[in-house]
């Protein structure tokens, strides 16, 4: 079972910081509940915090919800908004945090509590969700918005090819160089359309930054279907004799742009973590979510990730290998 | 596709300047077999008659019955292959070449065969094959898993809109690499590839299928349960048929539909005819598969890792 808060609020996502010992937690901003509820999984606990919502709307929804996919929804109510908690558990709602208990922390007992009225079980792996913890900086219209010498939000990707020690030797080094030089093109263009800006490249390696917007999950969607289509990138954009397994890294941190000339002399905590575990920590050819970016993926998309070691203080996952060759 | 007099003039001029009267005409047999020349004009039984008399009525004869692609197919492969043992040189050849891609064809660089460019139309025949003559193909067969039971637990109105997201995303990923849709029957599809590595591109497009609805099904499933398919595919020789009955009945054809049987969902499997001369990340992709039955298959699935 996972939990999943959906909050605009910094001080309510803190409240659930005591589950992460025991629980898998997400975090989310509330205007990704819509997009998010068909790929959450029965039995899942959902809260959400109605802050600010015409309460009514929001209960003939929920309920609707609660019987159809047999999620367990909890209501978070700082405002007192609710005028009849009964009917709430009447129509299947299984837990309610009050104006004066948000004042505490919720604890493991509590959940344990709804777990054996409502009966259902859970496992226990612990996600640890940053990006609520992080002074965000949006670009609202994107690149548009962004000035040189501030500093922004921006979701970071770093991309190292793997295979150019392999491809040089076999095919030498004209040819790999093509391939090289062919992958960042490509991905210049690819990811230019969901608004990232390729800022630095080093022979193999290149970084773009994408600003930091609301409800930008093509991002996530368009990594996720990057590797899912590498047999296809590989045989056919790139004429690859083998098929590559990119290194991919996104975090969602802050960085003062500088323009694309002085980008090296950019520092930051983000560039750095991104870097050592881009040298020291990753398992070459895999994609890693940072913690500030657990927050925001879909559900959808965070099903194919597990928990990966924690690096530098940060937590990590790592996107679930697809199995190709297997004779199973 | 009626070509215009000044096209039909450049190819009389071509064909007259690069092989002889007889030669010409045992050209114009191998796409009409029993062609005779006096049958459609007014030029005497004898050969001596000029050279570009014989070939402006050969070309014009070819273009009058749809044929002048096809024979300039014919007339372009003497220049590699030679003809009954003779080495010809083409003449005006790059203007032919140049012209052909103003009317919007494409030549083939693995049989320099000349094709409609898909920018420009798409048919089922590529524009230039002929009903009744035999070519290679590789076949794809789609088929949706348990068809019916999406029918029976969503609306008609989603599983339309599903069925054309389907057609859709096998169009996209046959044509892009072109392909043709010869069939839709519901939820089978029958497409056909000829030109170029036409294995190679068969296998993409088949991937590039599983691929987007595995996206579809995470991302954008408007209907109740996950959307699996079966993909079947097989090279084979047979005659290029416009009837689809006529069509089903043919032996590469039918193996290909056949092996919904064999593929488990969310698989491709592929026949060895196909996988002859596949190498590099195709040959990684697809393996050796034991289905049981007998003959030798292939087979990509997509898949992930449970931890």
């Amino acid at each position: 079972m996972n939990i999943y808060v959906f909050t605009n609020s910094k001080k309510i996502g803190s409240l659930f910081d005591s589950l992460l010992k025991d629980y898998e937690l997400f975090i989310y901003k509330r205007d990704m509940f819509n997009t998010s509820i068909d790929s959450i999984n029965p039995g899942d606990l959902v809260y959400y915090d109605i802050q600010g919502l015409e309460a009514d709307q929001l209960y003939l929804s929920i309920s609707d919800f609660v019987d159809k996919a047999a999620i367990n929804f909890g209501i978070i109510d700082p405002k007192s908004e609710i005028a009849s908690i009964s009917d709430l558990f009447f129509a299947g709602f299984c837990d309610y945090i009050s104006k004066k208990e948000i004042a505490y922390p919720i604890t493991p007992g509590r959940i344990k509590k709804i777990r054996s009225y409502k009966n259902f079980s859970l496992p226990d792996k612990v996600i640890m969700n940053n990006s609520l913890r992080m002074n965000i900086k949006k670009a609202d219209k994107g690149w548009n918005s962004i000035q040189e010498g501030k500093e922004y939000s921006f979701y970071i990707l770093y991309f190292r090819l793997e295979e150019v020690t392999q491809l040089q030797n076999h095919f030498g080094y004209k040819f790999t160089e093509s391939i090289i030089n062919t992958v960042r093109d490509y991905l210049k263009s690819y990811f230019g359309a969901l608004d990232g800006k390729l800022w630095i490249t080093d022979d193999n390696k290149v970084l773009f930054l994408f600003p930091y917007k609301d409800n930008n999950h093509n991002i996530f969607m368009g990594i996720f279907n990057f590797l899912l289509n590498k047999i296809l990138f590989s045989g056919e954009t790139l004429k690859s004799p083998v098929i590559v397994n990119p290194t991919i890294i996104l975090h969602l941190g802050n960085v003062t742009y500088l323009n694309e000339d002085m980008a090296g002399k950019s520092v930051s905590n983000s560039l750095n973590l991104i870097f050592h575990a881009a040298n020291s920590y990753v398992t070459p050819g895999n994609f890693y979510l940072s913690d500030t970016v657990f927050g925001c993926i879909p559900p959808t998309i965070a099903f194919f990730f597990r928990r990966a070691p924690s690096f530098e203080g940060h937590d990590f996952m790592i996107m679930k290998n697809q199995i190709i060759n297997s004779q199973e | 596709m009626k070509t215009d007099k000044t096209f039909n003039k450049l190819v009389s001029q071509s064909l007259a300047e690069s092989i002889d009267q007889r030669s010409m005409i045992h050209l114009a047999r191998e796409i009409i077999p029993d062609y005779n020349i006096q049958a459609y004009s007014n030029l005497p039984a004898s050969l001596d008659i000029p050279r570009l008399d014989i070939a402006r009525q050969i070309v014009d004869d070819m273009s009058r019955f749809n044929l002048l692609i096809p024979f300039i197919n014919v007339f372009f492969s003497i220049q590699s292959k030679g003809y009954k043992g003779r080495k010809y040189k083409i003449s005006k050849l790059r203007n032919i070449v140049v012209t052909l891609f103003d009317m919007g064809f494409s030549i083939d660089p693995v049989t320099g065969q000349v094709y409609e460019d898909p920018q420009y139309r798409i048919s089922k025949n590529w524009g230039v094959l002929q009903q009744g003559v035999d070519y290679t193909f590789t076949f794809v067969w789609y088929d949706i898993v348990q068809s019916t039971i999406h029918l029976k637990k969503n609306s008609h109105r989603d599983v339309l809109s599903f069925y054309q997201k389907y057609h859709n995303l096998v169009r996209s990923a046959t044509e892009s690499r072109n392909g043709r849709i010869w069939h839709i029957e519901g939820d089978g599809v029958l497409t056909a590839f000829h030109f170029g590595d036409h294995s190679s591109k068969a296998l993409y497009s088949s991937i590039e299928v599983l691929h987007s609805l595995f996206s579809y099904n995470t991302f954008e499933n408007i209907l109740d349960n996950p959307v699996q398919i079966r993909v079947g595919l097989n090279t084979g020789v047979t005659e290029y048929i416009d009837n689809h009955d006529m069509l089903k009945t043919k032996d590469p054809v039918m193996d290909t539909i056949k092996l919904e049987n064999i593929s488990p969902p969310n698989s491709a499997v592929a026949t060895n005819t196909v996988m002859t001369s596949i190498e590099g990340v195709l040959a990684s992709a697809f393996i050796p598969y034991d289905s049981k039955k007998s003959g030798s298959y292939f087979i990509y699935r997509l898949q992930w890792e449970n931890s």
